[in-house]
């Protein structure tokens, strides 16, 4: 056990020391560096700027209807031939990556604060998206979220990133910069790489890079994506989750409908359909149940309900994976979508 | 229960706590295999079951082999613990590919038949602890090893936690004697762990998770440009030493913890001349199990029966199948089984060349081209392994150009420099390890700042560990 390359108690104390050292420097400098708060809440930092893309949208074109979901939206709607069919203006908004906290925050911020707003809100999600607050807000949707959230949001971060938290996770969230800001250092360390490095060698303007990099990885092969398909379906298919009347009063849908009421917006809540297979027999009981107490909630709560789970219309060939819908799909899946909503309109 | 996630730490301290404060090796080992039921059972208690049955099944049929003399019987029982092994892993791994695979080799006669599939989850570390238990049993039956009467300390041998999901795959041989006694504390433990501790943090946390996200966006790709696939191919190199490597360093820093010493499992494998150096440094534990009861046995036999004519079979067959079932343990797909057979072809050439046995480069410009060349190839093996098909790895190579467009030199330049600042970490390690290991004020210093940035990398989440899906 003992051997002469043996690390020794000298350079553990060297290393407190340093360590400590650089924890005390760090806390001092990184708060004036980006002008931050010494403490801050826990959970993102949001501020007064947002992305009102979408609402900007939506008072230039005046949709009726507006359809919020994630990539499997953009993939199995086609929006110019739904307007055809339906005969009346729509909007979709298939934000790739996104869940209930961005529908949420794109509703209250960018819809519901529009001075013309649509007539029906169609939410279209699978599983236990609708009800499974963090889904998609960390890393990378951490971003997209704070570009729509205003300071005011404190329900986002309540029950998206503070559930999720346990108490040292707070407590270093909140008192130690270097933690609580770490994404913003990451960021700082990730572009002196990206963007300062090229400048220096190349010339290259950050936009220039941003360019490279949306032109060679941008396009991903959806076959590619299955295996991370599969596993953020396992995550929303996980029983905990499917647990419909524990799941609710955490998580956004009951702000959703309260907004699209007082908003005078009709909501419609779409299950979709998917090939998703890799689920033991408890798994689908659990759905089965989830699914039955949505609806009954959705009855509650006048919502309309379109259910495409195991509809034999919505066909496995309409996929390129378990989620994802093809040229063909998009085409089909957008008739049946125009036929079965015409029900709902006068 | 990932090794770096809070609820593991605060698990572990609790058994660090129990564990010291037990007064008798029996307690002591009763507590950790305690600890290891738990643990894999943590995710989803049926993970705990077929270890829990196979260790009881191993146990009897060890003790009835040792007690019987004649070589029938003994090997009777053998083939059956064997074979329940096996048995299990074929059954939970690699059911499915057979299935499919006869699935397609009948459609190539035009017979139409359906694939079977079994929808069980791939309990954890049964890859390992099968591997564990298999040479346990083989060399009770050789007579070179002794049988572990004690069940408590048999089983524990098998569960270890900080071995259990990801390896090292430790002799018993040099495990069951630490069992043997009892473990009293001792200062030494914590000054051997704490830097392996703070380098696996450090390896998974900032290096591979981060390398990941270059590779995966690489890999996911249709049809990427050679420029775009070597860059993402050398970042997987460093990926995948990094998550294994974190995984090890982390079991072992934890073993120390508990007074118990696990074995190496990589020696800066990328620094391999040869492709035999290679796997004498990569996934130590494993490669030494597959000499010990794969390649040797297979290569004396073919050795006896060919003594006089075909003399090459012996030097061809048994690295082809070895590296074979090399591949096919990593991963139950046709990537890895061509992966396999990539690196038993490099072996077969390389000794067919000569270079067989102790040879190595005598000038140091020989040095650097054997070097060159065994990593080029290295870094070629691993885009079979990372490929999620055939069919993607050959179009990826040759049928796509080397460049799309010339906004790709950019990405890769990107790709390229942040994945050498992630590893330039590993570099400074090595620079200060060789030529300045004494200097204890440069050694502290490195692990803080290595431990700032795990603080900055640090997730709320972090993906699972590669070898874990093993």
């Amino acid at each position: 056990m003992h051997n002469s390359k043996a690390p020794t108690m000298r350079s553990l104390k060297y290393y407190l020391f340093f360590t400590l050292l650089l924890l005390i420097l760090s806390s001092l400098i990184i708060p004036p560096y980006y002008g931050v708060p010494y403490l801050k809440s826990p959970g993102p930092l949001f501020d007064d700027s947002i992305d009102m893309t979408y609402q900007q949208h939506i008072v230039e074109n005046v949709p009726s209807m507006v359809l919020l979901g994630d990539s499997t939206l953009e993939e199995s709607i086609d929006e110019s031939y739904l307007t055809e069919l339906l005969g009346q203006e729509t909007f979709r908004i298939g934000q790739p990556g996104s869940a209930s906290a961005i529908w949420y925050l794109v509703l209250k911020n960018n819809i519901a604060t529009s001075s013309v707003k649509p007539k029906h809100l169609v939410i279209f999600s699978r599983a236990s998206m609708l009800t499974t607050p963090e889904y998609r807000t960390t890393g990378k949707y951490e971003e997209t979220i704070v570009n729509i959230a205003l300071p005011e949001d404190t329900l986002v971060i309540e029950r998206a990133y503070l559930s999720q938290m346990n108490w040292l996770e707070k407590k270093l969230d909140r008192s130690l910069p270097l933690y609580g800001y770490r994404a913003w250092v990451r960021k700082s360390i990730e572009n002196l790489f990206k963007y300062r490095i090229p400048k220096q060698i190349w010339g290259v303007r950050p936009k220039d890079v941003e360019d490279s990099l949306k032109a060679a990885f941008d396009n991903p092969e959806i076959v590619q994506l299955s295996d991370m398909i599969t596993m953020a379906e396992t995550y929303t298919h996980a029983p905990e989750r499917l647990d419909f009347n524990a799941q609710l009063p955490k998580s956004f849908l009951p702000e959703i409908v309260r907004i699209c009421q007082d908003n005078d917006i009709q909501l419609t809540l779409v299950y979709t359909q998917t090939i998703y297979e890799d689920q033991d027999l408890k798994t689908a009981e659990l759905l089965a149940a989830y699914r039955s107490n949505l609806f009954q909630y959705a009855a509650e709560n006048n919502i309309q309900v379109l259910d495409y789970l195991g509809d034999e219309r919505v066909a496995e060939s309409f996929f390129n994976d378990p989620v994802h819908m093809n040229g063909e799909g998009k085409h089909g899946f957008t008739e049946i979508f125009a036929t079965d909503f015409a029900k709902f309109l006068p | 229960m990932s090794f770096t996630s809070l609820s593991f730490i605060i698990f572990f301290t609790i058994v660090f706590v129990i564990y010291w404060l037990a007064r008798t090796k029996d307690q002591q080992n009763g507590i950790l295999l305690l600890a290891s039921y738990l643990f894999m059972g943590w995710i989803q208690w049926k993970f705990a079951v077929p270890l829990i049955l196979l260790t009881l099944s191993d146990y009897f049929i060890a003790r009835k082999m040792v007690s019987v003399e004649e070589p029938v019987v003994r090997k009777r029982w053998l083939s059956l613990g064997v074979g329940l092994n096996l048995g299990s892993l074929f059954f939970y791994k690699y059911f499915n590919f057979f299935s499919d695979s006869f699935q397609q080799l009948f459609a190539l006669f035009n017979f139409e038949v359906s694939a079977y599939h079994l929808n069980f989850l791939l309990p954890l570390g049964i890859s390992f602890y099968t591997l564990k238990k298999i040479s346990y049993l083989l060399d009770l039956h050789r007579k070179t090893a002794k049988l572990e009467r004690d069940f408590v300390t048999f089983a524990l041998y098998a569960a270890f936690f900080p071995q259990a999901i990801a390896g090292p795959i430790e002799p018993h041989r040099k495990f069951l004697p630490q069992l043997a006694k009892l473990r009293k504390w001792d200062a030494a433990y914590f000054q051997q762990a704490w830097q392996l501790l703070l380098m696996g943090f450090f390896k998974k946390i900032v290096i591979a998770d981060n390398i990941k996200i270059i590779v995966d966006k690489t890999y996911q790709l249709g049809e990427p440009s050679k420029v775009l696939l070597i860059a993402g191919t050398l970042a997987f190199t460093i990926q995948i030493l990094m998550d294994f490597s974190a995984y090890t360093d982390l079991a072992r820093g934890f073993s120390y913890l508990l007074g118990l010493e696990t074995s190496k499992n990589f020696e800066r494998p990328y620094l391999a001349l040869t492709p035999t150096q290679f796997w004498d440094r990569w996934h130590i534990t494993f490669s030494n199990w597959l000499r010990d009861y794969i390649f040797f046995p297979i290569y004396r036999s073919l050795s006896r029966k060919y003594r006089n004519s075909k003399k090459y079979l012996s030097l061809i067959i048994p690295p082809l199948i070895t590296m074979l079932i090399s591949g096919l343990w990593h991963g139950a797909g046709y990537t890895y089984l061509v992966w396999g057979a990539f690196h038993g072809l490099l072996i077969i050439i390389y000794q067919a060349l000569g270079f067989g046995g102790k040879w190595q480069p005598k000038t140091k410009t020989k040095v650097f081209l054997a070097w060159l060349l065994m990593f080029v190839l290295i870094v070629f093996s691993w885009s079979l392994f990372r490929a999620s098909n055939l069919s993607w790895w050959y179009q990826a190579w040759f049928q796509t150009p080397w460049l799309n467009n010339q906004k790709e030199i950019l990405a890769a330049f990107v790709s390229l420099s942040l994945t050498a600042f992630y590893a330039s970490f590993l570099l400074i390690k090595l620079i200060i390890d060789k030529y300045l290991p004494k200097v204890d004020w440069l050694q502290g210093a490195f692990f803080a700042v290595i431990t700032i940035l795990i603080v900055v990398y640090t997730n709320s989440s972090s993906p699972d560990f590669i070898y874990a899906q093993f």
